[in-house]
């Protein structure tokens, strides 16, 4: 097989706060073949954007990444000085972001945005950028695109702002793109139209997509490949069809089982007993063991390892081992 | 049995969240402030200073003695001795008492008024809320300290006694701190209004009082806790400026801003610093440990920032 | 819903706004203009009452001629009337129409004024901006404990401080004054001289107001550079000089705009004593020296002009915060 595209390698990442270490990942390991379409699930805080965060050489300044690396096309870049990633950041990588209301800039025209990656990557003159914005605007569905490119984020609906995102994440064909719960805050039929626009998209320019969700219909419908992560560690992975057919992990089965499926009418829709562990305050043993239905003593005295389940199958779970090696 | 249990779990989550409101919260953060603690250690001691100084010194606040005017600091008057031959310190001990006094009650006054002239204003809204903004912009139309010494100068042609005249100065620097304060509480009751807890207590059919004073009002109490913490700065900046130009507070009653009327005359200015720096530097003193825990206080409110 | 559409049509909502503005300007102006008024008419004592060098006879005499003797919504009427006009009245103790006095030192006080908020916008600006890029940081900590410095001194302490420190004591600068005395220097001397004169004041002018800007600015900054479109602009890889002067500082200088209009006013008002401690012949020194001998129309045309200024400013702030935030809506 040759070389994935993006190598997370026992990435740890910690946040120093007032109260305390948080330790947001650890452990983190995955790749990300070309053009290939990966989902990265989880609840909130339990470390998917900080991961992708890192990828992007973005973290916020109170967090560090503690050991482990990320290597893209062989090379590592965590540990990389700034200017290399900022060179990579909009060019090969490029990212959006949940609500696009906020994170385009308010006093910027569109395209004003859209064509300072052009400018400063590809070294397009302003005109020729503004021209390569309005048929990127265009690309992306946009109906009167010049026209969309004159107006200020203010004047356009959350779809179209989301749109205009992925017009301006596009603008320089990046390897890959980073979709950080791209449809979290837009309605149903619209969120439905960006997906399949990504898609299209990553069809169309051999992208690899990596996709930050808690949505498992939009995994389903999207992704080759899942990781599942519970408070900061990847709890299973593997192809899209084995998660969903032969979920192994007890966390992965209690979000399928927890998911509405329609035609089916049960009295309650199960869901998984407990709370998310205080990150400030993780057990050191499995995390998930006190929400966990299936727990054995052995559960509550150390991290399992990694239980390989087939082809590019894994999870990390005691009573998965025990059941593969009895 | 297990009715009870999960009951007692829910008291002790209610008595939880009861020990970590917000305001404790705030409490936690700022005694964890060095600054704002030391700030606060500060002006309790200079309060205490003040207060108790007198007595422990051998000089009267009106004492005077011709044959010991104008001494330099020594073992005796350690901060020297004024024209009339008055102990400094002392005087600087009791104009203490009257500055920081001033500046207390004048920001309790405007913080009265414009909370409640706020809170008609914002939760009437209609000709009221107009009215007490049409007031208030006015009043903030006219810069302050050309309003205060318009002000000051109709005291002194009314020719108020000294005593009276203090209780003037707190009104004149309420009067000017008010519509600020009133403004901010109508802006913050605006927006809790609309925030959802309050749409809730609607939904619950709680009475308008019940709303007003239990839910709203209380709300809005943190941030006119800061905002009149450094208006005390500012209203004893403005009492001294004032007392400085003759304004003010007047003699024979000392004032800090008063006492360094004796930087007027050139000789005391060059010669004698003793008479003027001491309570310069006790204002500027005061002034910026007031504003070091009022930021502690906001930082404490809004960890965010 | 689109630009071009737009662009016209904020056109013509920005006339109705401005033009609604400015008519809401007008009835403050009158309250203003009122207040001033009667704070002064029911002062008691004049500038005649204070002369006591005039018979009884003369001092009645003179009363009627200034109008003193009339019940005062006429006398209100009779100076709204005469504003009107653009007359502020007759300086009773410098025997000049107020006009031409304030006139004489505004100049002045505007000189000194502009020159301070120059220097302290750019101080404030930068210092504010460093400090919020860099929060909790060493210099930020310096920073605020200088802010604080700054922001506490009585201004007449300061003044006296850096007289006694820098003229007095070491020599280096002059007392007071804008010109030495008995000065004649012309062409380049006299502008030399005058900028050695303005040293001290504006020193003083600038440590009192770029405190409370600064904090301002490292707010607001601090908060832009929090906002999300901050992180999009790293992730397309811009330069963080990019980010931080194109995307975060043009969002934190917005809420800047409504406070640049109190600036010109208050620092008129906050040079009063300034000025007369340094003996800077500007309009607020006049005001304090009028004050002594209670020349009402000079103090009442001067906190008139103040209020004036500070609507103007207000109308102004709002007025360029319409046409540079894309985002009002013009109500």
């Amino acid at each position: 097989m040759n070389q994935p595209l993006i190598e997370f390698d026992r990435l740890s990442v910690e946040i120093h706060t007032k109260a305390g270490i948080v330790r947001a990942a650890q452990d983190v390991s995955f790749s990300i073949s070309a053009g290939q379409t990966v989902a990265l699930v989880g609840e909130s805080g339990c470390g998917k954007s900080i991961s992708a965060l890192s990828l992007m050489g973005l973290l916020p300044s109170a967090a560090r990444v503690a050991s482990g690396e990320i290597r893209y096309q062989g090379a590592p870049l965590t540990g990389q000085p700034r200017e290399t990633l900022r060179r990579l950041r909009g060019n090969d990588l490029a990212m959006i972001f949940q609500e696009p209301m906020s994170a385009l800039n308010p006093v910027l025209t569109i395209g004003e945005q859209i064509v300072e990656p052009l400018i400063k990557h590809q070294r397009l003159r302003p005109k020729a950028a503004w021209v390569k914005a309005v048929a990127l605007l265009d690309k992306v569905g946009l109906a009167r695109p010049d026209k969309i490119a004159e107006s200020y984020p203010h004047e356009l609906s959350g779809g179209m702002l989301q749109r205009a995102m992925i017009a301006m994440s596009m603008s320089c064909q990046p390897k890959l793109l980073i979709a950080d719960e791209p449809t979290t805050a837009l309605d149903v039929t619209i969120s439905a139209q960006i997906l399949d626009l990504l898609q299209t998209l990553q069809k169309s320019e051999q992208m690899a997509l990596l996709l930050i969700t808690h949505d498992l219909g939009v995994v389903a419908q999207m992704a080759d490949f899942v990781v599942v992560m519970y408070a900061g560690r990847v709890v299973e992975s593997g192809p899209v069809r084995a998660i969903f057919k032969h979920p192994q992990h007890p966390y992965t089965q209690g979000l399928l089982a927890a998911r509405p499926v329609p035609g089916a009418r049960l009295a309650r829709l199960p869901s998984i007993r407990g709370q998310v562990p205080n990150p400030m305050n993780l057990p050191e043993y499995c995390s998930f063991a006190e929400r966990c239905d299936q727990a054995q003593a052995q559960c509550r005295q150390g991290q399992p390892e990694y239980v390989s389940l087939g082809a590019m199958h894994q999870s990390a779970c005691f009573v998965v081992q025990k059941r593969e090696f009895a | 049995m297990r009715f009870f249990s999960s009951k007692m779990r829910q008291r002790q989550d209610i008595a939880l969240a009861a020990s970590l409101t917000p305001m404790r919260q705030a409490l936690r953060r700022l005694r964890h402030n060095r600054a704002a603690m030391s700030a606060l250690i500060f002006l309790l001691l200079l309060i205490a200073v003040c207060l108790a100084g007198p007595w422990f010194s051998s000089w009267q606040l009106d004492t005077t003695n011709a044959l010991q005017s104008r001494q330099a600091p020594s073992m005796d008057h350690w901060l020297g001795t004024d024209f009339l031959g008055r102990d400094v310190l002392t005087r600087l001990m009791y104009a203490g008492r009257i500055s920081l006094t001033v500046g207390l009650i004048s920001v309790v006054l405007s913080v009265a008024l414009g909370f409640v002239a706020g809170a008609l204003s914002g939760y009437c809204g209609g000709w009221i809320d107009s009215l007490i903004m049409r007031v208030a912009d006015l009043l903030m139309t006219i810069p302050s300290l050309p309003l205060l010494i318009a002000l000051g100068a109709l005291l002194s042609e009314l020719k108020i006694e000294p005593e009276i005249r203090i209780y003037m100065v707190m009104l004149m620097l309420s009067l000017i701190g008010w519509p600020g304060l009133a403004r901010m509480v109508r802006g913050q009751i605006l927006s809790l209004r609309e925030r959802d807890f309050m749409l809730a207590t609607e939904v619950l059919g709680l009475s308008l009082r019940r709303r007003l004073f239990g839910h709203l009002l209380p709300n809005t109490v943190p941030i006119l806790l800061v905002v009149a913490t450094t208006g005390v700065a500012g209203a004893i900046l403005g009492e001294a400026s004032l007392s400085y130009l003759g304004l003010g507070v007047v003699p024979p009653t000392p004032s800090w801003g008063n006492m360094m009327d004796s930087a007027n005359s050139f000789i005391d200015f060059k010669r004698r610093p003793w008479l003027w720096m001491p309570p310069g530097m006790a204002i500027f003193l005061t002034v910026i440990a007031i504003n070091v825990l009022g930021d502690g206080m906001r930082d404490a409110l809004d960890p965010k920032s | 819903m689109l630009a071009a559409d737009i662009t016209g049509r904020k056109f013509t909502a920005m006339r109705a706004f401005v033009l609604r503005r400015v008519l809401a300007a007008i009835p403050l102006l009158l309250g203003a203009s009122l207040l001033i008024f009667l704070v002064f008419a029911f002062t008691p004592g004049d500038f005649i009452d204070g002369n006591i060098n005039l018979t009884a006879q003369r001092a009645a005499e003179l009363k009627a001629l200034y109008g003193l003797d009339q019940p005062w919504w006429l006398r209100y009427l009779h100076w709204l009337e005469k504003l009107l006009h653009g007359d502020l009245g007759f300086s009773m103790q410098y025997q000049i129409p107020v006009t031409e006095l304030l006139g004489q030192y505004v100049f002045n006080s505007f000189l000194l004024a502009s020159v301070s908020m120059v220097l302290y916008w750019g101080i404030a600006l930068l210092t504010g901006v460093l400090a919020a890029v860099q929060p909790y940081s060493l210099f930020d900590r310096l920073l605020t404990l200088a802010v604080f410095a700054a922001m506490s001194f009585p201004v007449f302490f300061l003044c006296l401080l850096l007289i006694k420190w820098a003229a007095v004591d070491l020599g280096w600068l002059p007392v007071g004054g804008m010109l030495a005395t008995g000065s004649d220097t012309r062409g380049w001397a006299y502008v030399h001289e005058v900028a050695i004169h303005m040293v001290l004041p504006v020193i003083t002018l600038v440590m009192l107001q770029a405190g409370g800007l600064t904090r301002y600015f490292r707010a607001s900054m601090f908060e832009a550079l929090a906002m999300d479109f901050v992180r999009t602009a790293r992730a397309k890889g811009l330069k963080e000089r990019t980010v931080i002067f194109k995307h975060a500082l043009r969002n934190a200088l917005l809420p800047m705009i409504a406070l640049a209009g109190f600036e010109l006013p208050a620092l008129f008002s906050g040079a009063i004593i300034t000025e007369k401690l340094f003996n800077w012949p500007g309009v607020g020194h006049v005001h304090i020296d009028t004050l002594a001998a209670r020349d009402y129309p000079v103090l009442m045309a001067f906190t008139l002009f103040l209020a004036a200024l500070t609507i103007l400013g207000n109308l102004m702030a709002d007025i360029v915060y319409a046409c540079v935030d894309p985002r009002i809506r013009l109500r």
